[in-house]
């Protein structure tokens, strides 16, 4: 028997190394994704940390990398040529050799640096010893696709790995949104996307650098496969630069500190975050918060995509369970890799609910996910991630939430109960010639004007900052016009009721609209969803924020119009549709996901920025607050009258304080006359299935299984493969049906 | 040379008298109500010294120059007047939304981290003060869409009749075609004639900004025409007393650009911040005059660390984009880097990583450091230094304030449980944090603006800067620290070595090099037009204040930048015209040397194209300079006096404490050299010699702290 089982074990071995031995494409590492846990301590690691570190001196080098890591992201910054990084989406990072973030960058988008360590182990694992391959000091690896760690492929990162002498001691990193990687649709995310292979260039984590300097093939390669090559170079040059910075930085602690110390601090920065956000989960009570949102849109058709996030304390670990989501799509690019989702927790808990605490993955060590594979929040290698921020945005919301729940009545917070930050990515991209004969595809700023949630005890901020970033910028449209051929006939504008109301309300967020300029081959598209069903949420019976779409007049030169009629040019979104004042334009009211399209001079594309939600009840808002919004148009008079039951003069908007109790003590009964028993409830709302004519996708009712549209329901990993049909093929079909109805 | 500068600050107003070859340095307190009181008293002290008149010495001086912090306390007090603004229809949410940081700056960067309290400052225009025009140039300044007149003659009735005390018309485009922001000027003096009574102030931007950006032009021009009244009320008062005191000559106002001009030659905005600019002038008169080539200066005073740095070539550091206040403005004023870290800076112990954490929150002069014993509970900067034995308890600040060291124990409490460790401990961790963190930003500003640290003499003035200078230094791996002459009033100082300057630029978008077309700018008529205006303006603004031509020089400064990067890097033109293809190169040259100077060689980028965005002329007149001595230590050494006293002090990384001896002002006697440790106190300023350090005194009341091998 023995003998038996010591031949099996041999011919295994044996079968085990000609696998190994004859690999012909390393492609991502499924056990490497999966886990999103601090790495054990390596020996060096343990045998310095069992001698005990001075924790004074470890702030020291904290100080000082962290100034290191601030001052390379100042510079990067600015020297950057991706419009997206240059107004902050990006992010620096020291990580330990094994791959995990020690420190991150103060600002901008953490969430690109704590997605890398997957990044980091895969070359650990498979690199580090390839003979043609390898790495040594002054050599860099580029990145891009997601399935080997980040988020989505438009974003590029530079590793360099830090040496002090022989000895690995880290890794500098320089994270950040690139844009344009030659992808179907310009911009490197466009809505349609329907395969990996429409993804544009998919780069695997490549030396592109060898000795600190740029090997041209290889940057030729990546540039050849971009619609930006000149941005493309000018970034490798600003990453590069920012990694050789950050080296020489670290090796001046190693100087100063010893490299002992250095790798200690890099370790034990790593256990103390892990340690940490441990304790102030344990602080929390034992329990569950709940958060499902949908999403109202692939891309390219409606549907309700559900997006399931259970968050439970149990003890010290927090458990996110996300079965019931929505099963992946095949040929849309909103779904989501595990890895993502990573990051929507991370930076939700590093921006909003943990702010005191540098980011580093190992925030969320304690953290455990539950999930179905092939789901949007799981999605398997094959399908597009393009626009996997779509889900990853949610998380962020749901981790707000579900927070802001746990932590109401703690005696300790670290930061602001609050109701949901706005959550799409709601900025126009664009693709073509500019007028200095450049081709560009990228995406407008706005996108970093997202509105703030309402907080606790005041109102949210109007249009502020993105829901995954801080101290991130949005442009001046002065600026954007000089080096794109468009004016912004409307650059920002606050329009009313564009709020989540409540006790406090979220803050209003603006319109914008572009007139294309010039008779360049120029277009725009956007990657929204939110058009249907409310993308953020409320809190404490706070509303949730409205929904928005993209409008667009056609057809017709607006400057020769507004030349000759200034009277027609309105700066506002509403008086442009319903008045439709301009004879001969086609005047169109979509979805937020707008294909990509050429436009004509004095085309005009319009959208707008998100509210934040409200926190509280309506009728519990200061009647003062309510005047100062209808003062400075951030709400109408019906949403006075309405949802606030204000009585005033609406000439002088003078309150009439009684009257305005009564009219809300009587809306206090009215609601309790409406309401039902919670078996009146369950009768007239809840039904065995979703209903027909929605295209519902994900867990209905409590079920285990998953409906999937067209594809009917099943158990999670028993659906079929699910490719939508082309929209513009449904609408032949229908259109063929009338004809042949019509006979 | 004969001459009067004066900063006023909050709290105190800085004299300095240059009286031939006498300098004398003289304070008061500030008197809010009327400015001219503190002055005087400032003044008259000074003439006790000179035993002169007041109205004697206003009379002969060649000039008075003022430096003031008016300007941002005004706005830190929100007590401007109620400003509307007209902007280009689209563009009304502009200023309240403002840029994506806008919630973020003046912020101190872990506040600016936390998003769940981000809170934007107040408006310095609410929202129902703002009206929209219609009419639109495009990014060239070619009309697209006329001016619609009856629109904006409704629009200022309308703010008008709300009230507003002045208005800011900030059009789009209006830099590179004024004619709308003219316009609206017209139809606002046709419908209120400014010699009416009652009329009110209009800004145009394009007159205070001349580059792109609507929202920074924007903020400009608001903060403008929100410090105007107070800025001019208070400095024509001003100018009214030194008329009444025998002064015949025009009051002269320093700039944040390092210059200076007459009052009628000054915007508000132009004032802000002018104390500590005018302390970096100072300390580049002293790089100049002592061969000091780079020099980075540090302000510690309670509440804040001003970082400023001066090289080799009096080359100025510009920040195009600074901040004032809370607020984002683009105007070139001289490069300053505010820390919030100080004396009052407060430390707490730090649960997640187990030390003692400095900074930012501030205990301020009220209630102070813990050991003020006027209230505050909380250990600061200060206290930690008075547990370490460096301040006298009887004497600090010339025994104004009395130290009461109970207090700071009480304060410690805290910290010195949770780490389990004893006061004096607990005392040099805050100390070695605070100087770490002021060291780390001379380092991050140094790094950034591509220097190394270890190049530099640290000049260390403000109330705390000689007592820190040697922790700071040697956290910044700087060797050399020069506490410099009159550091008491190191402002007031600067102020009396100005020249009368002004600055000039125009918005442009020249392609040096184009890397689509591959061709190169030959456009020089209009290069060197441009060039002629703003010279013209710069001649225009000094000639009014009686210079004479031929006095007046020009430097020609471009904003070069690679591509479409932001990055925009001033380059001073070799020559003031172009006249071929090869002034084009040397100049794309010049800023490739530089950029792969500052930023590293591996980012220079000449091939994604070369573009111009600024064309700069500074017109400036040389006036006679204030001579300091040479501020070398003396290579002859004088006997050392002898101490004072003794005192058990403690210092950071030795265990235990250390005899150190006391001096008193007879160790500031030039020549007198003094090892580590040591504690020098000539009254108002702590001088702290840490261990590995000395101390050698030089000409004007100037001391070097050096350390060991240096």
């Amino acid at each position: 028997m023995t003998e038996t089982n010591n031949t099996a074990a041999a011919e295994k071995a044996l079968l085990d190394k000609f696998l190994k031995d004859n690999v012909s494409f390393i492609g991502p590492d499924k056990e490497i994704n999966k886990n999103h846990h601090v790495n054990p301590r390596s020996l060096r690691e343990d045998e310095l940390l069992k001698q005990g570190v001075n924790s004074h001196k470890m702030a020291e080098i904290r100080s000082n990398l962290q100034s290191a890591l601030d001052e390379t992201f100042g510079i990067a910054e600015q020297t950057v040529a991706s419009p997206a990084a240059s107004c902050g989406d990006m992010s620096t990072g020291y990580f330990t050799p094994d791959g995990d973030l020690a420190i991150a960058s103060t600002f901008g988008v953490a969430g690109f640096t704590v997605t890398l360590h997957y990044a980091i182990r895969w070359i650990m694992k498979y690199f580090k010893d390839e003979p043609t391959v390898g790495f040594k000091a002054g050599d860099g690896f580029l990145l891009n696709d997601a399935r080997f760690g980040g988020i989505h492929s438009p974003d590029q990162h530079l590793f360099m790995p830090v040496f002090d002498g022989d000895e690995h001691i880290g890794w500098t990193v320089c994270a950040m949104h690139e844009g344009e990687i030659g992808a179907r649709d310009p911009g490197g995310m466009g809505p349609s996307i329907e395969s990996i292979w429409d993804e544009g260039f998919r780069g695997t984590p490549i030396k592109l650098v060898e000795n600190y300097l740029i090997k041209r093939d290889l940057a030729s390669l990546v540039q050849h496969n971009s619609r930006e090559p000149h941005v493309i170079m000018a970034d490798f040059k600003a990453r590069l630069s920012a990694c050789m910075r950050m080296e020489r930085r670290m090796k001046e602690q190693v100087a100063q500190y010893g490299v002992d110390a250095v790798i200690a601090f890099m370790r034990s920065n790593v256990e103390y975050m892990a340690e940490e956000s441990r304790r102030r989960v344990r602080d929390l009570p034992d329990g569950t918060a709940r958060v499902s949102m949908y999403m109202d849109h692939t891309m390219r058709e409606h549907a309700m995509m559900r997006t399931n996030f259970n968050f439970t304390v149990k003890g010290d670990r927090m458990i996110v369970d996300m079965r019931g989501s929505s099963p992946e799509i095949a040929n849309r690019p909103i779904n989501a890799l595990t890895t993502c989702l990573c990051v929507g927790v991370s930076i939700a808990l590093a921006h909003q609910v943990w702010p005191d605490l540098p980011c580093s993955q190992a925030i969320i060590d304690c953290f455990e996910f539950v999930l179905d594979e092939n789901t949007v929040v799981a999605a398997s290698e094959l399908v597009p991630t393009a626009l996997s921020m779509q889900v990853m945005f949610k998380i962020v919301t749901a981790c707000e939430i579900a927070m802001s729940k746990f932590y109401y009545g703690a005696p300790t917070r670290y930061a602001n109960t609050k109701a949901g930050w706005f959550n799409q990515p709601q900025a126009v991209m664009y693709g073509g010639i500019n007028q200095h004969h450049d081709s560009v595809g990228n995406m407008c700023g706005d996108l970093n004007g997202m509105a703030g949630g309402a907080k606790f005890n005041e109102d949210g901020e109007h249009s502020i900052a993105p829901n995954f970033g801080c101290r991130t910028d949005t442009g001046e449209s002065e600026e954007a016009e000089e080096g794109l051929p468009f004016v912004s006939v409307i650059s920002k504008k606050i329009w009313p009721d564009n709020v989540g109301f409540g006790k406090f309300r979220g803050g209003a967020a603006y319109s914008y609209g572009m007139m294309r300029f010039g008779d360049q081959p120029f277009g725009f598209q956007t990657i929204c969803g939110g058009s249907y069903f409310p993308s953020t949420m409320g809190l404490f019976g706070g509303y949730a924020c409205t929904t928005y779409g993209v409008c667009r007049v056609r057809g017709k030169n607006l400057f020769e119009t507004f030349k000759q009629s200034p009277d027609l040019w309105e700066a506002d979104i509403f008086q442009f549709m319903n008045e439709q004042a301009v004879e001969e334009a086609t005047y169109e009211s979509l979805p937020s996901a707008v294909l990509f399209d050429l436009y004509a001079e004095g085309e005009l594309f319009m959208q707008s920025q998100g509210a934040g939600g409200g926190y509280g009840d309506v009728l519990e808002r200061d009647t003062d607050l309510v005047v100062k919004d209808l003062e400075e148009g951030v709400i109408s008079h019906e949403t006075a009258r309405e949802i606030y039951f204000v009585v005033y003069n609406e000439e002088t908007l003078i309150v009439d304080r009684t009257a305005t109790e009564a009219a809300r003590s009587a809306e206090r009964k009215a609601r309790v006359n409406r309401g039902q028993s919670w078996d009146e409830f369950v009768s007239e709302h809840v039904t065995e299935e979703p209903p027909a004519d929605v295209p519902y996708f994900g867990s209905w009712n409590g079920s285990e299984e998953l409906y999937a549209g067209p594809y009917g329901k099943g158990l999670p990993g028993q659906l079929p493969l699910i490719m939508m049909p082309d929209p513009k093929d449904v609408e032949i079909a229908q259109l063929k049906a009338q004809l042949a109805q019509q006979g | 040379m004969k001459r009067v500068a004066v900063d006023i600050g909050g709290t105190f107003t800085d004299c300095f008298v240059c009286w031939e070859d006498q300098f004398l340095q003289t304070k008061a307190l500030t008197s809010h109500q009327n400015l001219a009181l503190g002055f005087n008293e400032a003044l008259d002290n000074a003439c006790d010294q000179l035993q002169v008149s007041r109205e004697k010495l206003l009379a002969e001086v060649d000039s008075v120059r003022y430096a003031t912090t008016l300007g941002t306390n005004a706005l830190i007090e929100r007590n401007g007047p109620r400003v509307g603004l007209l902007v280009t229809q689209g563009f009304e949410s502009t200023v309240p939304v403002s840029r994506g940081r806008g919630y973020a700056e003046g912020l101190p960067d872990e506040l600016s981290r936390d998003m769940s309290r981000a809170k934007r400052p107040d408006p310095l225009v609410s929202l129902k003060y703002i009206r929209a025009v219609k009419g639109r140039m495009d990014y060239r300044g070619k009309e697209l869409i006329d001016l619609q007149q009856d629109q904006v003659r409704n629009a200022i009735r309308e703010l008008v009749d709300l009230g507003v005390q002045a208005i800011v018309v900030v059009l789009t485009n209006s830099v590179e075609n004024p004619l709308h922001e003219l316009r609206v000027q017209e139809l606002f003096e046709e419908e209120y004639p400014p010699e009416m009574l009652g009329s009110i102030p209009m800004i145009l931007s394009h007159q205070v900004v001349g580059r792109k950006g609507e929202y920074v032009r924007a903020s400009s021009s608001i903060v403008d025409a929100y410090l105007h009244s107070t800025m001019y009320f208070a400095m024509s008062s001003l100018e009214q007393n030194l008329r009444e005191n025998g002064y015949t000559k025009p009051m002269l106002l320093v700039h944040n650009s390092g210059g200076m001009a007459q009052l009628n030659s000054t915007d508000a905005l132009q004032t802000v911040h002018s104390g500590p600019v005018a302390g970096i002038n100072a300390a580049e008169e002293l790089s100049k005059q002592s061969k000091m080539p780079n020099i980075v200066c540090g302000d510690m005073g309670g509440t804040s660390f001003d970082i400023g740095i001066v090289t080799e070539g009096g080359e100025k550091h510009y920040d195009f984009n600074p901040v004032v206040d809370r607020w984002l403005v683009t105007v070139p004023m001289v490069h300053l880097v505010t820390l919030g870290a100080g004396g009052g800076s407060v430390a707490k112990y730090d649960r997640v990583f187990e030390t003692v954490k400095v900074g930012p929150m501030s205990a301020g002069s009220d209630p102070g450091p813990a050991a003020y014993d006027r209230g505050g509970m909380n250990p600061t900067v200060t206290d930690a230094d008075l547990l370490l034995v460096y301040l006298d308890v009887e004497n600090y600040a010339n025994g104004y304030i009395k130290l009461n060291m109970r207090r700071t124990y009480q304060a410690l409490e805290d910290i010195c449980d949770e780490l389990d460790i004893e006061e004096i401990e607990a005392a040099k961790l805050i100390k070695s944090n605070a100087d770490a963190n002021m060291g780390g930003g001379l380092v991050q500003e140094l790094n950034r603006q591509g220097y190394k640290p270890e190049d530099f003499v640290f000049l260390a003035y403000g109330g705390n800067g000689p007592l820190h200078a040697c922790g700071i230094a040697e956290r910044a791996g700087v060797n050399r620290v020069l506490a410099p002459p009159y550091s008491s009033v190191f402002s007031a100082c600067g102020g009396a070595g100005l020249n009368q300057m002004h600055i000039h630029e125009k918005n442009v978008s020249f392609p040096f090099f184009h890397k689509n077309l591959q061709t190169f700018f030959s456009d020089f008529d209009t290069f060197n037009a441009i060039v002629e205006e703003l010279e013209e303006r710069g001649c225009s603004d000094l000639t009014r204040q009686g210079i004479s031509k031929d006095h007046i020089q020009y430097r020609v400064e471009l904003d070069m930048r690679y591509s479409i990067q932001k990055m925009q890097l001033g380059v001073v033109a070799p020559k003031t015209r172009l006249e071929n293809s090869t002034d084009v190169i040397e100049l794309i040259e010049t800023m490739n040397e530089e950029f792969g100077e500052r930023y590293g060689k591996e980012i220079v980028s000449p091939e994604s194209g070369v573009w111009v965005g600024t064309v700069r002329v500074v017109s400036w007149v040389d006036l006679p300079a204030l001579k300091f001595d040479d501020m070398n230590p003396p290579a002859k050494k004088i006997t050392t006096p002898a101490p004072v006293a003794y005192r058990d002090c403690h210092f950071v990384g030795i265990d235990g404490a250390q005899k150190t001896p006391i001096y008193d002002e007879k160790a500031l006697q030039p020549g007198v050299l003094i090892e580590g440790p040591a504690v020098i106190n000539p009254g108002a300023t702590t001088y702290l010699v840490e261990p590995g350090w000395r101390f050698e005194s030089a000409a004007q009341g100037a001391v070097w702290l050096l350390k060991q091998g240096q």
